[in-house]
């Protein structure tokens, strides 16, 4: 039934690094191994930061991920790096937050500095220390400009001088790339980003504020620093004289789409705590997840797990193929993927009942933890209006159709990703999205396909669907009037449904550049259905627990545009073929210690220590 | 590439400056900061694609920034046509 | 006149105030109720209020009581959870079921600042009731308990607590009975009580279990007749399905104030957050929603004396659409306060309490589900009968109360009256100006037979000119649209097998409900010349957030209600009165 693949003979596997990871880091429901859930809990509880884990994870090697490959590091695929940030944040938020945060104090420098300046980093973090970025003030938030930490300059050296607050890392972290006003007019050129070294400062010139407390990720060291006219050298700024603005935005663009693994990463567990137990539990006679409305909510959680995880897939390739649109799809995911992964927890809560709180259990710390991933690197609000800001790059895109072959090497995983350009980044997407402008083309195409194998067909119509809403969207934008800042409702609301047009247009692409490999198979995927020790797992042959029958004839898109549309405002009706095979996917996934994907990963949940 | 002069130019940033902040174009003066008109800094990123579109001339997104005034603007932009 | 309870429980801001957010929030923290809290409750008689007024205590109408007791729900949900509202889910169950010794031991109980429990919970069958394990057995003049409950509020430190166990094998709806047990007549040796379940949710709240091994108690424990534990705790449910989101409504309100105060006073983008169109399109949306609530549960509140034949679908809609707008409400409000509402500590610390806390509300034993399936299986009759030919609501369901509280009526004189308890003075004797009838339990059943007196109102009622007719008339249609998908719902898909789009029905007819409780209480409002309640703005923006909930998506708020919204908030945050549909003064 299969056909020959074609492409290399090895085609590269975004997720081995994750899965070689996760049979590291060992069973996390076993509380004697060093990352395991419940000593996640408990650290959380304490409000104490999972030192040993982190350090775990260096020994291994991940930090080595944060630091591009012409530097020594292992960065050479975003795709890789979503998936092993997903595989640390399924277990615990606290730690992929905590850990992860030296990725985002570094990447200003991979995005502006010099080479001179990435290599000493690079040095840095891959002897393991961790490095944070100090953007925000206490009274000013997300409105940047307004930063009142100045740094001014005398001979050969900067000042520093105020205060920055609610940082991740701001007390743990030695190095601290931090925004400070350089021109006291302020303005978008009036502000540097300068790499802060603790260590080689003088005493008393900076100050660590107290760790404040949260209501999720209790563990980690959210707090602040107070500088007091601390000295750096001149070379301490990153990029050219008044660019900090600038390399922060570049560099948003790389960290909002990593926050993808975040989002996956909680949504995965949540999903796994909800569906095991509404598989146990027999409430009016019947297995929960056997009442028809119980399982809506499981299969809706995992079909919006499925979208978020295209998603995230298409846009971490995009920061390879085309950095020149990421300044909106990363804003476009960074909005939409923590959102609907709370909604997704909030669904499965109200299935838990009154065990969603219970605090031995693992399912309140995941909805507390989920929520801070709406909230830093941009916050909601934050990232609709970049996507407001570009809304006549947008239009002015989507009016030059491109054919959907451009996107076949983004979204072909068989296709190795090409290295990062960092040049290449923009401010502005002048071109829009290609992958909205060649969603006509792609619907098209899967209509012809759906000729031959009618089992498409609801697919097909689906992606037609979405087309014409995506159509009309950006007419509707068209004809809003430009925003200067501060939008209002009706702006804010067409970016979320653009983002949910962009998520299924990513959807429709991953699975016509990928089909015609999934009917073979994926690696990581055992074709026996065997163990790691070579035992056969009940329940675990292919066509029950691999990824495989998800996308016979477009299942899993089919499952993801009828959410999305769904919240477009589209009438969609149930489509029992395609719940079959979600619930197949599911249940199979679940039985078999695999991660809810679309890909084959097997976890590590029952390997013991 | 239709010939700019440095008029009509003006003109045109000014009228569509005036439309981005909801005000009279006779309020806009070239000489002047844009952020003073409210022209928030991620939202002067988009004047770039505009310009491109009008004039046919690839401008970077930071135009606004390096060039915070219209009349800057309409410099920069003559520049790159190699005109004036 | 008794001190109402806004002024015993002061300012929240004030730090010295003993039960001030401040104290709140460290309570929490460990765990615990405010004990300062408790006290100021049990010495202004808080019990007093789940008190019929025939038996001394002050409870004449439930929308009174909500009114009363909001306050303690503005500023922690946790003790009004924790102290006060578990006590009268147990109490109704005498009121409506227990004879007359009963409930004359509960009002005493009560009265004396006691607390009481209600121990229908076994994990292991969540809402169904129906397979509830925990057995009562008949030996002679005593029944023996053998089982366990489990996330019990109070149970360990109550005086009595209302049981729900099965008196039979069969299985169905006669095989269960409720008792009424005292704590401290049990034997020791054949009793435990289990080890507390601490929550991330109202932390303070002590859930606990109890598990009983041949526990002997007195026959007359029984409340109510054997068999009838089913019939009588869905009675129950009614009367506290009507009053919790009319309570929580008050934190809410809390916690649009805190959003309110924070937006005027934090500078972004050179201007405050209050001149971000978002921002006060969220503010506005928040208020509407909360308005709607106030309003469904309103009439719910006052459908259990005039309509309570239909309670048990007023009820059950108010408690389910109640607990989701409110949590929607809060979960937009939180997006303005952006990483403020994640911070534990400083000036919006309350905040995240409400919003950890509140999602409980939607929980316990008439959780979501429950509620929905209460409904579902009654629509097919309305269909036929009450959307056929709408009849209209009783004009005293919108009579009130907004307003101050006005004294409750001198009890009949049924039952002897106890001599006024010093800590529950009873307040002059006054007519109830709302001339609400008494509540009376046995008239509320589980089924109205397709009886509904008010989503009629949204076929029937004349909007005048000023008032938002196009959304009435779509809202008419979508009752119409209802009416149609409810006939045809197969009857096997009528009860827990429900499929999603059968459930939908249910949060479609709740919807509708709230519409209809917001345009009676308009109607009413403008007949009375209220100057906020007669005013169409406030309705317009409230049906539009409902119909944006009915179509799937959120609506825009129509042109011009939110500035109005938004002045309203910041005059009655300058007048220091509440944002719910009584303006009454508060100290927040």
């Amino acid at each position: 039934m299969s056909t020959a693949a074609a492409g290399p003979a090895t085609p590269p596997d975004a997720l081995g690094p994750a899965r070689e990871l996760e049979r590291r880091l060992g069973d996390p429901e076993d509380p004697t191994v060093e990352f395991s859930f419940a000593r996640s809990r408990s650290l959380d509880e304490r409000e104490e930061f999972p030192e040993a884990i982190c350090a775990g994870l260096t020994a291994w090697g991940l930090h080595r991920y944060f630091v591009p490959p012409e530097y020594g590091g292992a960065l050479r695929s975003y795709e890789e790096l979503l998936h092993l940030v997903r595989l640390v944040a399924r277990r615990d938020l606290t730690v992929a937050i905590g850990y992860g945060k030296t990725f985002l104090g570094a990447v200003s420098a991979w995005v502006a500095g010099t080479p001179e300046q990435c290599a000493d980093l690079a040095e840095r973090v891959l002897a393991g220390t961790p490095v944070a970025w100090a953007l925000t003030e206490r009274d000013h938030g997300s409105d940047l400009l307004a930063g009142e930490v100045v740094a001014t300059r005398a001979e050969e050296s900067f000042r520093l001088t105020g205060e920055k607050w609610l940082i991740n890392n701001a007390t743990r972290g030695r190095l601290l790339t931090v925004l400070a006003r350089t021109d006291p007019a302020g303005g978008a050129r009036g502000f540097d980003l300068l790499l802060v070294d603790k260590e080689r400062l003088g005493p008393d010139a900076l100050r660590c504020l107290p760790k404040v407390r949260t209501l999720g990720i209790r563990g980690a060291d959210i707090s602040g620093v107070a500088f007091a006219g601390a000295v750096l050298p001149a070379a301490a700024r990153l990029g050219p004289p008044g660019s900090g603005l600038e390399t922060v935005l570049r560099g948003l663009q790389l960290t909002r789409t990593m926050c993808a693994a975040l989002s996956l990463g909680a949504g995965e567990h949540a999903l796994r705590i909800a569906s095991a137990w509404a598989g146990a539990r027999r409430l009016y006679g019947r297995v929960l997840a056997d009442l028809p409305a119980a399982r809506r909510v499981l299969l809706d959680a995992y079909a919006d797990q499925l979208a978020a995880e295209a998603t995230a897939v298409v846009a971490a390739r995009m920061i390879h193929w085309l950095p020149g649109e990421l300044s909106v799809a990363s804003a476009a995911v960074k909005y939409l993927l923590p959102v609907r992964t709370e909604a997704s927890i909030a669904a499965l809560g109200r299935l838990l009942g009154a065990r969603s709180i219970f605090a031995d259990g693992d399912f309140q710390k995941v909805g507390r933890d989920a929520r801070i991933v709406s909230l830093f690197d941009g916050s909601t609000v934050v990232n609709l209006h970049a996507v407001v800001s570009q809304f006549p790059n947008l239009v002015r895109g989507y009016r030059r159709p491109r054919p959907w072959s451009r996107l076949r090497p983004v979204a072909d995983l068989r296709r190795a990703v090409p290295p990062f350009d960092r040049e290449r980044l923009a401010l502005a997407a002048r071109d829009g999205l290609t992958v909205l402008a060649a969603l006509p083309d792609a619907a098209r195409v899967l209509a012809e396909l759906a000729l031959a194998r009618p089992g498409l067909t609801t697919a097909a119509e689906l992606a037609g669907a979405l087309a014409r809403h995506t159509d009309r969207l950006h007419a509707t934008i068209a004809r809003l009037r430009p925003a200067r800042g501060g939008a209002p409702g009706t702006h804010l609301a067409a970016a979320q449904d653009l983002a949910r047009c962009y998520a299924g247009a990513a959807a429709v692409t991953l699975w016509l550049a990928n089909h015609d490999r999934a009917d073979q198979e994926w690696p990581g995927h055992d074709r026996a259905g065997h163990d790691r020790a070579g035992q056969e797992r009940p329940g675990h042959d292919r066509a029950e627990c691999g990824s495989a029958a998800l996308w016979t004839d477009g299942r899993w898109l089919a499952a993801v545009l009828g959410r999305l549309l769904g919240e477009l405002g589209e009438p969609v009706r149930p489509r029992p073929e395609v719940d079959e095979a979600l619930w197949a996917g599911l249940t199979g996934q679940a039985a078999s210690r695999r991660l809810f994907s679309l890909f084959e990963c097997e976890l590590a949940e029952g390997m013991g220590p | 590439m239709p010939s700019i002069t440095r008029t009509a130019l003006t003109d045109w940033l000014v009228e569509r400056v005036a439309y981005y902040v909801e005000r009279d174009p006779a309020e806009i003066d070239p000489t002047r900061q844009l952020t003073i008109y409210g022209m928030d800094s991620v939202y002067t990123l988009g004047l770039a694609g505009d310009i491109e579109e009008e004039f046919g001339v690839p401008v970077d997104p930071t135009v606004a920034w390096d060039n915070p005034t219209i009349e800057a603007i309409a410099d920069y932009v003559l520049g790159a046509t190699g005109r004036d | 006149m008794t001190v109402e309870l806004e002024a015993v429980l002061g300012d929240p801001r004030d730090g010295a105030n003993p039960v001030g957010a401040a104290r709140i929030l460290r309570a929490d923290e460990r765990g615990e109720l405010l004990a300062a809290g408790e006290e100021a409750l049990a010495s202004w008689g808080l019990n007093a209020e789940f008190v019929p007024a025939r038996l001394g205590g002050r409870l004449v109408a439930a929308d009174r009581l909500v009114r009363a007791v909001r306050p303690v729900f503005r500023r922690d949900l946790s003790l009004g959870l924790g102290y006060g509202v578990t006590s009268l889910m147990a109490a109704v169950n005498v009121w409506s079921a227990g004879t007359p010794a009963q409930r004359r031991r509960v009002a005493d109980l009560l009265l004396r600042g006691e607390r009481l429990a209600v121990a229908y919970h076994e994990p292991e069958h969540g809402n169904d009731l129906a397979r509830n394990e925990f057995a009562a057995r008949v030996d002679g003049d005593l029944l023996r308990l053998a089982g366990s409950k489990r996330v019990v509020n109070n149970i360990a430190r109550c005086a009595a607590f209302v049981l729900f166990a099965r008196t039979a094998d069969s299985a169905g709806p006669r095989a269960h009975s409720l008792l009424l047990v005292e704590r401290d007549r049990l034997d020791p040796a054949r009793v435990a009580f289990l080890p507390r379940t601490r929550t991330s949710g109202v932390r303070g709240v002590r859930l606990g279990g109890v598990r009983a091994a041949d526990l002997p108690v007195p026959a007359t424990a029984l409340l109510g007749a054997p068999g009838r534990g089913m019939e009588n705790a869905l009675r129950s449910f009614q009367v506290t399905r009507a009053v919790l989101p009319g309570l929580a409504v008050g934190a809410v309100d809390t916690a649009l104030r805190t959003v309110l105060r924070f937006a005027m006073s934090r500078r972004l983008y050179g201007g405050t957050v209050l001149d971000l169109p978002h921002a006060r399109e969220t503010l506005a949306g928040a208020l509407a929603d909360l308005l709607a609530v106030d309003a469904l549960a309103t009439a719910a509140c006052r459908g259990l004396h005039l309509l309570p034949e239909q309670s048990s679908l007023h009820s059950a809609a108010a408690k389910y659409l109640g607990a989701r707008l409110l949590t929607g409400a809060m979960e937009e409000l939180a997006v303005v306060l952006g990483a403020r509402y994640y911070l534990r500590e400083g000036e919006h610390a309350l905040f995240g309490k409400h919003l950890r806390d509140l999602p409980v509300v939607g929980l316990g034993h008439a959780g979501e589900t429950a509620c929905l399936l209460a409904i579902i299986p009654q629509l097919p009759a309305l269909a036929r009968r009450a959307w056929r030919t709408p009849a209209a609501p009783p004009p005293a369901l919108f009579a009130g109360p907004p307003g101050p509280l006005a004294a409750p009526a001198a009890p009949p004189p049924e039952l002897p009256t106890p001599p006024p308890d010093p800590a529950a003075p009873l307040v002059a004797p006054d007519a109830d100006p709302a001339g609400l009838p008494e509540l009376d339990f046995a008239r509320l059943t589980l089924a109205s037979a397709g009886r509904d007196d008010l989503t009629g109102l949204l076929l029937t009622a004349t909007v005048p000119e000023d008032g938002p007719r196009h959304l009435v008339a779509s809202l008419a249609d979508s009752l119409r649209a209802l009416a149609r998908d409810a006939a045809t719902t197969p009857p096997a898909r009528r009860g827990p097998l429900a499929d999603p789009e059968t459930m939908r029905l249910a949060e479609r007819y709740a919807l509708l409900l709230a519409a209809a409780a917001a345009v009676g209480t308009w109607l009413a409002g403008r007949e009375r010349g209220d100057p906020f309640l007669g005013e169409p703005r406030w309705l317009a923006a409230t049906l539009a957030r409902l119909y944006g909930h009915l179509a799937g998506r959120p609506a825009p708020l129509p042109a011009g209600t939110a500035d109005w919204l938004v002045r309203t908030l910041l005059d009655r945050e300058r007048d220091g009165l509440s944002f719910d549909l009584s303006a009454t003064p508060v100290r927040t």
